[in-house]
This record gives structure tokens, sequence and C-alpha cells, in this order.
């Protein structure tokens, strides 16, 4: 049985050289997943329309790629230009926030019945290697208690996210009160010692994989301190601002760097039926400075080049202007940002009309974007996992990459 | 176009025949094993000895471990039955019942969140199925008829959550009980016949989904619980996203046949119908698709087999089939004709669970150790040879049938194809036969109306005729009367104009006649054209059956073949992997020997390199000190003659002095002051000559020390010199035989890789065809409750529930208790005992389990979990002294010997080994005895975190 099969994958890097394991985890390809709650809307960042009857009161400016303009809420992003890429042709036909998260985050229609793994988790998985001590999927949220997520499916929960709630460190990773260094120290041996005796009358995959579990758990005690934000500079803490946001995208910085391999970082919320305008001068003012530090200092650091980053949302928002000033649901023509790993610097894909109210270049659905995101991780696309003795499609087959994207 | 076939209630009955096997005389757990020993080609494992075998059946029975007392009770007990004795015992216990509806509640619900159905009644509905020993059939039939409303039914509400909490979704519905209830996944099977998976068509989705299609969830106020409904009329077509294929099927259970179609009177489909204007009224139709579903399911054999795999899963820590919803030809059972033989028994043993699990049990294979096979012998040439020929023989046998299947499979599309047109053509035929009949109903009014009107005409002509002629005679008597005359003409007049009239109506009735005769005519024609109709889609209906039935002949007899093949294939691998291992495992031994032997010759010489080595670094050190040493006292020498030439110098200066003073005092006597001073030139030169003379004396010793010290120094050096002459000789001995050692030591590490490895793929083949016994891990509640039990909790929990107990229903002295008071005693107790503990299961749930809604048998395993083990503070909660527990337990011994064996029978339910005594007692001698409980808690916790505790085997 092909039980767990992730869980197999672990325990086997005893004779992988240790500068080989360093170079891996140096070159080791990242995501970092920015979901702008409640449906972001294109008008106001990504596909400005000023001037024209769904424009609304913004202006677009110049970015730091000649020709490319944004909305004027983004001043600090548009410097960062050069390291990103717009798709501004996303048809999704959906106007559900549900089915809209859904879609947007595994890359699949809903099927009733079915369920698919999400992005982080895929990724989660499809990165898995050896000599990896750190969990490889973490969500970074507001509040909460922590704990594993169900998004990893049939995937099984050693790829489903782990929340740090309150942007605190994953839970039982301090020890009791009460329990000393010689406590621990004398209890693993034992344990050890019983395992020895015991592999010697039977071993299996499953056997090893436990085993590992618990020298991974070992380990990620010793490197608790991955998660504790305090340890960067309070100059950093400066440059990414005293709110929650910025406070994540620090976090999310901290975590890349030491080799996290998914981490998704949430902004919310965007729904704005309601002053459309004054939300998301409000909301994209939070939004901007620290996204853009995010960006510039994985670039300065020479992470960019190795992690993804993906700004999206369930859909856009309405091109008409409704009578409270706000912009409805709208999954028909709106666009996504990313920048990094595998990806083209400063590219356009796809193309609105001229009050963006309908794609009219290179359309786009959830399924492109999903084979794209693992494209640019230099992940095969059309490959499968192997479950439980089936073959699933990482990312559905209807689809493909957007190749002109792909560096 | 409903009709019932006759056809096909013939062949589900004659289906329904051959799988009620006649009852053997043998025991079922008899034919198992000799049917598995047929099938197996190479060596089996030991029986397990007790200590596994009461583990493993606490763990399959109740979920749980066996406490100390009781692997002691049987373990001390010396009757022959004593295994059957305790199976019986556990079987009919409260436990039995709570881990079935535990194991029955996540098959079936697979850890789904609460919706409509509390969670607690659900659980309360399986406890009581269970503790009454339910028929599995007799389960299923509730799931599927409740309708969530149990006043008016005459179900209880529970089992109504199958399809309510899942919201009733129609595809997840159908997809859930195809994976559930009948082993099969259709996944892809939705939107066309799955692309992997060759035997599961769109329409073996769309038939199975046709029993579920019709209900929905019923809930017009939220206020009240939410029920099923079911909608009266619906059909099932499909269109395949790839082929653009169109088909339509009554319902149908994969492997059978569509169900017949029932004739219901228009206007009598309702037993209570829906009404616009009563939206609180649950409509309930005459005939239940759901119904049908139970009714079936039971005598269908993809029904039978996927119970028992899963049950067979439940005990063997491995299925049959895997996945267990993954069963198709090109997904083989391991042991297909097991698989039907526990499918057949289990049916024919009326779907008892009970019994089925004791069979199970009873096995030898159950009872077989989990260690691999002691001896192994390489299989022969021969035996090889005829399995090849075997598989030969039977590859293209497979290939044939899958043609003949698939071509099948085309000739049924093509009938259903053929029935859905003329079913259109039917329907148009009817239509047209229902529009002749309304213009014929018409015409032969309006025929009917003419002659009406002819006849009222006749009457008024003949009334005016009669009055003319009688106006006539009148008139023709009295000729004058004028006023007569014309009076008399008016009624002739009217009297022709009515006889004129009379002929038209006459004429009219004649060809309104004449069409009516020719509408009847035309209908005549519809209806006959409407039953040769009908009489070709019955014919082409009777076809699709005819079709349903080649394909099921053609597929079984294909899954009969591809099984064939694939256990001959896999006796041919397990011989293989054993041929494989033998002569690698002999050439391991022998490389492994060779390099013993080479090391033998290899040993000394590096033996005597390294003692020569340290000699040479023993002299050089010598030597090292021996030139400190004449260093420092050559030093010494060169310092003390310094300081004597030093003196000789002062004191010649100050004698000669003295002598010149001496002289000038001679010359002037009388100066005193001159005399004193002369005579203290002369006292201070006597003085450093004392002096001189003095350090003078010491210069021999250090003379002949500095001199030892060099002697020293040489014979250190030459020692040295001689040591390090001896080396190149040592060096080449060395390095004469080294090249040989490194390489056969490097052969026999490789060599022994080799044979790890295969030993691997032969300990999994031994695994997948059950030489060896069960190997699995316990799901996240048997772990629960194995802690819990291991750390003493239930036990302390049992004692307070039993004194509860008996404190609310005392016992009057002296009189003993009978069997209604044990059996309601138990049942309390274990009520208790698992409402005040089972809150601890979530978090293992949580921890352990698979994601919610999808398949929980994997392992997982990952670092949260050991972090919750060793921080959490629920298992070092468990691991504090208290009461009788079992740290405290062990705390009360003062010997080692006796604490290590009741924390191994507790923990690992077994006795320590030697070494793990000797471990124990280190333990606990290495520490004081203020922190003998943590040495215990230590000891306890790192057995219950063990691979051995956290498998069954």
């Amino acid at each position: 049985m092909a039980a767990g099969a992730g869980a197999l994958i672990g325990g086997l890097d005893a004779l992988a050289a240790p500068a080989a394991v360093a170079q891996m985890a140096r070159e080791q390809k990242r995501l970092i997943i920015v979901r702008m709650h409640g449906g972001l809307s294109q008008l106001e960042s990504w596909d400005p329309k000023p001037n024209t009857d769904t424009g609304g009161p913004f202006r677009a400016i110049p970015t730091s790629v000649p020709g490319i303009h944004i909305s004027e809420l983004l001043p600090h992003t548009a410097k960062q230009m050069h390291h990103l890429a717009l798709v501004r042709g996303i048809n999704t036909r959906n106007d559900d926030h549900g089915k809209g998260t859904y879609m947007m985050a595994t890359g699949r229609h809903p099927v009733p019945g079915q369920s698919f793994p999400e992005l982080g988790a895929v990724v989660a998985r499809a990165m898995d290697h050896s000599g990896q001590s750190l969990p490889g999927h973490i969500n970074i949220a507001a509040g909460g208690s922590g704990g594993r997520n169900n998004d990893a499916a049939y995937l099984g929960p050693k790829y489903a996210s782990i929340s740090l709630g309150g942007a605190q460190p994953p839970a039982y990773t301090t020890r009791p009160a009460g329990v000393t260094d010689q406590t621990s120290q004398s209890q693993e041996d034992f344990r050890r010692r019983a395992n020895d005796r015991f592999a010697g009358h039977r071993r299996t995959a499953e056997t090893d994989a436990y085993v590992q579990s618990y020298e991974q758990a070992q380990e990620l005690v010793r490197q608790r301190e991955v998660f504790d934000l305090s340890k960067e500079p309070a100059k950093d803490h400066e440059r990414y601002g005293s709110h929650d946001f910025g406070k994540h995208c620090l976090l999310a910085r901290r975590l890349v760097e030491k080799g996290v391999t998914c981490v998704q970082v949430s902004h919310s919320n965007y729904d704005t039926h309601n002053e459309n305008f004054e939300f998301h001068f409000e909301q994209l003012g939070e939004f901007d400075k620290p996204f853009a530090t995010l960006v510039g200092d994985l670039a300065d650091r020479g992470l960019l080049q190795h992690t993804l980053v993906v700004v999206l949302s369930e859909f856009g928002r309405t091109p008409r202007i409704n009578q409270y000033y706000g912009r409805d649901h709208w999954g028909h023509a709106w666009s996504v940002c990313m920048g990094g790993a595998g990806l083209k610097r400063g590219a356009v894909v796809g193309k609105t009309n001229d009050n963006g109210t309908a794609v009219t270049d290179r359309q786009v659905d959830a399924g492109h974007m999903f084979h794209t995101y693992l494209r640019a991780l230099g992940v095969n696309s059309r490959h499968h996992f192997s479950i439980g003795g089936q073959r699933i499609p990482m990312a559905d087959p209807a689809f493909e990459a957007i190749d002109e994207l792909i560096a | 176009m409903n009709l019932m076939n006759p056809l096909c209630v013939i062949f589900i009955a004659g289906l329904v025949m051959t799988q009620m096997a006649a009852p053997a005389a043998e025991p079922l757990h008899v034919r198992i094993d000799r049917a598995l020993a047929q099938s197996q080609s190479g060596p089996v494992a030991l029986p397990s000895a007790d200590e596994e075998f009461i583990r493993r059946l606490h763990l399959d029975f109740i979920g749980r471990i066996p406490s100390a007392v009781e692997a002691r009770a049987f373990l001390g007990d010396n009757a022959t039955d004593k295994r059957a004795k305790v199976m019986d015992r556990l079987l009919l216990s409260p436990e039995h019942a709570r881990h079935m509806s535990r194991t029955i509640d996540i098959m079936w619900m697979e850890r789904r969140p609460e919706k409509h159905v509390k969670t607690a009644d659900w659980q309360a509905y399986l406890m009581r199925s269970f503790s009454t020993n339910q028929p599995y059939d007799k389960l299923v039939a509730e799931l599927f008829l409740a309708d969530g409303n149990a006043t008016t039914s005459l179900l209880p509400r529970e089992p109504a959550r199958f399809i309510l909490d899942r919201d009733g979704e129609p595809h997840l519905v159908t997809r859930d009980v195809g994976r559930v209830f009948f082993g099969v996944d259709f996944q892809c099977a939705q939107c066309h016949d799955h692309p992997k998976v060759d035997d599961y068509l769109q329409r073996d989705y769309y038939g199975l989904q046709a029993f579920i299609a019709r209900t929905t969830v019923f809930q017009p106020d939220p206020k009240y619980p939410a029920m099923l409904a079911e909608k009266a009329a619906g059909e099932s077509r499909f269109k395949s996203v790839f082929t653009k294929y169109e088909g339509e099927t009554r319902p149908r259970l994969y492997g059978a046949f569509e169900s017949a179609a029932v004739d219901v009177a228009p206007g009598t489909e309702w037993v209570v119908a829906p009404d616009d204007k009563q939206k609180n009224l649950r409509p309930i139709p005459k005939v239940s698709r759901r119904a049908q579903l139970a009714a079936q399911a039971p005598a269908n054999l993809a029904f039978r087999r996927n119970i028992a795999n899963r049950l067979w899963w439940h005990m063997m820590g491995r299925g049959l089939v895997e996945p267990l919803d993954g069963f198709s030809a090109d997904n083989e059972p391991t042991h297909p004709e097991l698989l039907d033989l526990l499918a057949s028994e289990f049916a024919a043993m009326n779907f008892d669970m009970r019994a089925f699990l004791r069979e199970l049990a009873m096995t030898q294979l159950y009872q077989r150790s989990s260690r691999p096979p002691p001896t192994l012998t390489l299989p022969t040439p021969e035996s090889l040879a005829a399995l090849e020929a075997e598989a030969k023989v039977l590859a293209p046998k497979a290939e044939l049938s899958e043609a003949a299947w698939k071509k099948a499979v085309s000739a049924l599309n093509q009938a259903v194809t053929n029935r859905m047109l003329a079913g259109a053509e039917l329907d148009k035929a009817v239509a047209a036969q229902g529009e002749a009949r309304k213009a014929l109903d018409a015409a032969a009014k309006v025929a009917a109306d003419a002659t009406t009107l002819v006849a009222t005409k006749q009457d008024l002509h003949k009334v005016t005729a009669e009055a003319a002629a009688k106006a006539k005679l009148a008139t023709d008597k009295l000729p004058a009367d004028k006023e007569l005359a014309d009076a008399g003409a008016k009624f002739l007049a009217r009297s022709l104009t009515l006889a004129a009239e009379l002929a038209a109506a006459q004429k009219d009735s004649d060809a309104k006649t004449t069409a009516t005769k020719a509408a009847t005519d035309r209908f005549a024609l519809a209806e006959k054209f409407a039953n040769d109709n009908r009489t070709r889609w019955n014919g082409l209906d009777q076809l699709v059956l005819g079709g349903d039935r080649a394909v099921q002949v053609a597929a079984s007899e294909h899954q009969t073949n591809q099984f064939n093949l694939a256990k001959t294939k896999r006796r041919l691998d397990d011989s293989k992997a054993l041929a494989e291992f033998v002569p690698l495992d002999a050439a391991a031994r022998a490389a492994t020997a060779s390099f013993q032997a080479a090391d033998k010759n290899y040993a000394p010489a590096r033996q005597s390199l390294t003692s020569l080595q340290a000699a040479i670094a023993a002299a050089r050190d010598g030597m090292v000190a021996a030139q400190t040493n004449r260093d420092s006292t050559g030093a010494l020498l060169l310092e003390l003659q310094k300081q004597v030439a030093a003196k000789a110098d002062g004191a010649k200066a100050v004698t000669d002095a003295a002598v010149l003073a001496e002289a000038a005092r001679l010359k002037l006597p009388n100066d005193a002051e001159l005399a004193a001073a002369a005579a203290k030139f002369k006292m201070r030169g006597e003085q450093l000559n004392a002096e001189l003379v003095a350090l003078q004396k010491q210069v021999p010793d250090r003379d002949s020390a500095a001199k030892a010290a060099a002697e020293k120094l040489a014979g250190a050096q030459k020692l040295l010199a001689a040591e390090e002459a001896k080396l190149p000789a040592a060096q080449k001995a060395l390095a004469d035989i080294e090249p040989q050692w490194k390489a056969l030591q490097a052969a026999a590490a490789d060599s022994k890789a080799k044979a790890d490895a295969a030993y691997d793929r032969l300990s999994q083949r031994w695994a997948t065809s059950m030489a060896t016994g069960v190997f699995a891990h316990l799901t996240p509640e048997q772990l629960c409750w194995s802690i819990l039990q291991g750390a003493g909790t239930v036990d302390a929990q049992r004692v307070a529930a039993e004194a509860e107990f008996n404190q609310k229903n005392p016992l009057p002295a002296g009189q003993p208790e009978d069997a209604n008071r044990t059996a309601t005693r138990l049942r309390t107790v274990e009520q208790l005992v698992n409402d005040r503990l089972k809150g601890n299961e979530a978090v293992f749930v949580r921890l352990f389990g698979g994601e919610e809604g999808q398949p929980q048998v994997d392992f997982y395993a990952t670092a949260e979990q050991a972090l919750f083990f060793a921080n959490g503070g629920t298992v070092s909660a468990m691991l504090a002294p208290s009461g009788n527990n079992l740290v405290a337990r062990l705390n009360l011994m003062a010997d080692a010997k006796a604490v290590a064996d009741e924390l191994y029978l507790t923990v690992l339910t077994r006795r320590p080994v030697p070494d793990e005594l000797a471990d124990v007692e280190r333990q606990l001698a290495a520490r004081p005895k203020e922190q003998r409980v943590a040495a215990l808690q230590e000891m306890a916790w790192g057995l219950m975190t063990s691979v051995e505790f956290r498998f069954r085997h």
C-alpha cells in the first residue's frame, strides 16, 4: 500500500553529503501566497482604467517597467514592478466567494463529491526532500490557536498547512515546565533503544517514517527560533510596519529564508460592495509598503530567484460602480500579480477592453494559473502524484501553463 | 414505456442463487486457510506467541491493548481452547460493540463533521445496533431507507445521516455509496468512461446515481430538522465529455442489470403528492428508488466483496483489494478466490459481523507471527519455470477476454443508443396516437351532432309536412277561403324548405359520418404505429438487458482471467523475490565470512602496527622529555659555572685589595681607621673565597647530572631510532594485506546492502501474500485508548464506574449477581468509562487521522505528533502517579525486575527480554531516589512512543 507515501520520503537523508544538502536548501524553490480576501478590485490595483465610465477616481501611475501602469494606490509596489509580472486576462466565470477561493486555491472547478489539495499542499509535496525538518506548508494567521488545517485532501496531513495562530511558533514546540534536558534526553534514548531492538525483527517504510518523525520533532524544537519574529532587527520591523500585515510579511520573509517551502499570508477585507474607493484606499495603503518591501528584500537577498510570490484573490470586482459607490463580485475579467522564481520579470500577459468589462487578449482560467505557478517553481505540472495506487494529475489536465510567462 | 421486465428478474434471482452457496461442513476459517495455502508459494511465519496474539486480538476486537491483569490471566491459562474462549468473551463485551460502532462510523462517515444529525445521536444509534449485533445488510438497508423522520417512519432518524450530512448532494452521495458500499471509486466516470480503470463506465456511475438522484434534503424551515424527500420521476441521462456518446440508464448496480422498469399509472405516483401551496408538506413517492437500492444491494457481488474486503482489512491490517475502494479488473485482489469465498460466506452467514470476525480471528493466518519465516529454501528452477509457463498461457487469454469485453461494451452502448432513439420515436408515435384520438373524438362528435340535426329536421319536416297535407285537404274543401289558402301555402312552403333542409342535413351528416370513418382509420393506423413502436422499443430494451448481461458475462470472464494471471504472477514474483534473496543472502554471509577471515590476519598486523606506532610515539615522547631534561640540566650547569666565575672574579679583586690594604696598614700602623678598613677587606675576601669554594663544590654534581641527562637523551634517541626502524616493515606487512582487506570489506558491505534491499522486497511480498501475520498501524482511536489503558486511566475510571453502579444498584449481601445484572453492569460501566474518556480522542484524531471526507486508512507520521507526545502535556499528565495507575504501581515495586515485568506487560503486552531488564535496572540505578518517579515516567513514555506500541503486529 502506498499509504501516506509522503511520510515515507522524510527519513532517507542519512547518506546525503552535508554540502549537497546545504546547496539544495539554498536553491530549494519556495512559494509565498498573499491572499487578498473578499475580492481585490483589479481596477484599483493591477489594471486601472482611469477616465472611463468604470475607472473610478484614482489615477494610473508609471512603474519601474516602462509602459506598465498600475493604480496610484500602489506607489511602492510600482517601484518593484521590474521584479513582478501581471496576468490581466483572468476569467473564472464565477462570482461566488467559496467557489472562487476553491478554484484559485486548487486550480480546478469544483466537482461535487471530490476534493483537491490546495496549491500550498501540492507545492509542499512536490518539493518535499530529505533533510527537511521544518514543516513545508505554513499559514500565517492573524489569530486563533494555530494547528493543522484541512487543505491537503488526498495528499495527507503531512502537507496540510500549519497555522501559526497570532504569528506564534507551531504547537508543542516548548517543553512543559519541569522537563529538563536530562529527562528529555533520557526518555528519548530509552525510546530509541526500544526501537532499535524492535527494528531487528520488523522494519517497514512506515516504521522508519515513525522513527524519523521524532527526530524531526527534536530538530523543530531546536529550530524554534525560526518562528520568532523578535529575532528580526528593529529596523526591519520599522520598515514593514507595526500592523498585522506588515508583521506577517516580515515573518514570511524570515520563514522562506530559513527554508520553509510554502508560506501563506492573508490581507482582509476587499469585499467592497459599499464605498469601494475608500476601502481600497485604506486597505491598499496598508498592503503596498510591506508587500513592496518584501519583494525588494527577497530580490536583494538573492531569494527572489528561488521564490515565487503570488498575490491572488477569489475574483475581481465589477467594472460597474453600484449606487453605494461599491463594486460587486466579478470573475470575468480580472488580474493576478506575481513574481520571482522561474517567471519572466516585468511582463504583462492578457488584456481587457477599454473600460475593463471583458478580456480581449489571452484569456486564462484558474487552471492555467495553477499550472503556471508550478512551472515557475520548476515543477512539471503535467506530472502525477501516486496516491494509494492511483495516479492523480498534479494540476487539472484540462489546462496548461501560460508559457510566455515562463522565463 | 414503463414495463415490467420478467427476464431481468430471472437474471437477478439467478445471480442470488449462485451466490448463496450451500453451508459448508467445514468452518470458514479452515477454508480460508486452505484457499490461502493453495496460493502460497514460499515459507510462512511461525504461529504467533500468546503475547502477540492477545495484544492483537484486543486491538482488533475491542480497540485497545489488554491490561496487565487481562494479559496475565490469558498467559497463565493452560486451556487448549483459550484463544477461542477469549474471542467469545471479547465479542460479547460492550467494548466490542463500541469498537465496531467507531469502526463503522469511520468507514461510513470518514470523519465528516456533524451537519444535520447530531454525532452523539448517530453514535448512540450505532452502539445500539452493534450491542444487538444487527446484520450488516440490515444496517445498510436502514441507511438507505431512513428518511430522517422518526415520527412517521418505522426507522430511526439517525441512519439518514449518511445522505443528510452529505447535504444530499447527488454526485457526492453517489460517489461515496460507490466507494463505501461497493468498493468502487467512480470519480472520473462521472464525466466519461474512466480513463484509467477500464471497467468503470459512465453507465455504471449513472446507474448508481439513478438510485440517488431523486432524493433531496427537505428542510423548508431551518428551525426544524432536515429530512429526506424523494421525487417520483427523473431518469439518469448522460453524455461523455470525451466521446460525446449519449446514454441513459435505469437504476443499475455495478456489475448488475438495469432495474426492472416499474409501471405506475399516471396520477398514482404519489403517496403524498407535492403541493405548491403547502411548502411544509414533504412529498413521498409510491416507488422509492432508495428502497430499490436497499432491496437490491445485499445480492450484489460488488457489495458483498466490498464488506468482506473491509472487514478483512479491519482484522488483517491489509485489504485483499487496495485501495479499499479500488476494486476493478485492473487492480486485482491479491487473492481473488479468497475474496469471493469471503463474500459469499459472509452473505451465507446472514451478514453476521460478529460471527464473521470470529472466523477471521480463528484462521491460522490471523494467528500467525508478524516476524519473518524462520527458514528459507530456494525455490527450484522447475517451480519457477512452471509458474512462468502458466503466466505465458494466461496472459493471452486475458488479452482476448479483454477484447471480447470491450466489444460487448460497445455493443451495449449501441443498444442503449438504439433504445434511446426508439424511445424518442415511440414518444412521438404515442403523441401522434393521442392526436389521432383527439381528431377522431372531434369528428365523431361532429358526426353525432349532424345525425342529431338530421333527426330534429326529420321530426320538424314530418310535422310540417303532415300539417301541410292536412291544410291542403282543408283548402281543397274550402277553396274560396283565401286566408285559409294562404295559410295552407305557408305550411307547404315551410314543409318544402324543411325538406330541403333535411336533405342538406342528411347530406352533411353523411359526409361527417364518412369523415369519422376516415378519422377512425387514421386513429387505427396511429395506434398500430404506436404499438409497433412500443414492440420495437420492448425488443430494443431486451437487447439492452441482453447487452448488459453480455457485458457482465464478458467482464466476469475477463476479471477471472485477469485475476488468474495476477495470482500466477504474484506467486511467480513471490518465488522470484525469494530466489533473488536466498543467493544474495548467502553471498552476503559468504562475503562477511571472507571479510572476517581476512580480518583475522589483518587485525593482528593492524594491531602490531598500531602498537609500534604507539611505541614510537612513546619513544618520541621519552626522547623529547630527555631532551628537555638535558637542556635544563645543561642550563643549570652553565648557570653555576657563570656564578663560580663571577664569584672568583669578585673574590680575587677583594683579596688583591686586601693585600694592598694590609701593606698600607703596615706602613701606617697608627691609623686606626685604616686598620679597620684593611681588616674589613681581609674579612670580606675570606668570606668571598669561602662562598667561591661552596659554589665550586656544587659543580661536579651539576656536571654529572648534565652528563647523565645527555646520556639519557642519547639512549632515548637510540630507542626511537630503533622503533622507527621497525616501522617500514610493519607498514609493509599491513600494506601487503590492506587492499585485499579493504576490498573484502567493501564487498561485504555492498553484498549486505544488496541482500538488505532484496530482503525489503521479499518482506513486502510476504506481507502481501500473507506469509507473515498482521503488521499495521493503530488507528487514532486505538492509539488513544491504548495509551489510556496502558497509563492506567481506563482502569481508574472503570473502578469508579463500578462503584457508582453498585451504589445505585446495591446487591443484597450474600446474593450472587445474576446474568441480567452482570450484563447491565458491564454495559453501564462501559458507557460511563466511554463518556468520561472519549473527549481524549479528538486530539489523536486531529493529529493521526486523515482529512475529513477522505479515506481513513493511510498512515501518517508527522513531527507534530511526536511533539504532542513530548510536549503536549496530555501523555505526561497520564503518567503522573495517581491511585493505582501504571507509574504509581511501578513506584511501589522495590525490585527492578518486578518493575520491568509490570512495565513491559502493561505497555507492550509481553515480558522484558534480559537486555531490556538490564536496561530498566540501569535506568533505575542511575537516578537518585527522589528522581525514581521521573525515571519510571521516562521509561513508560519511551515504550508508549516506541514503534512496537504504535503498530499492530
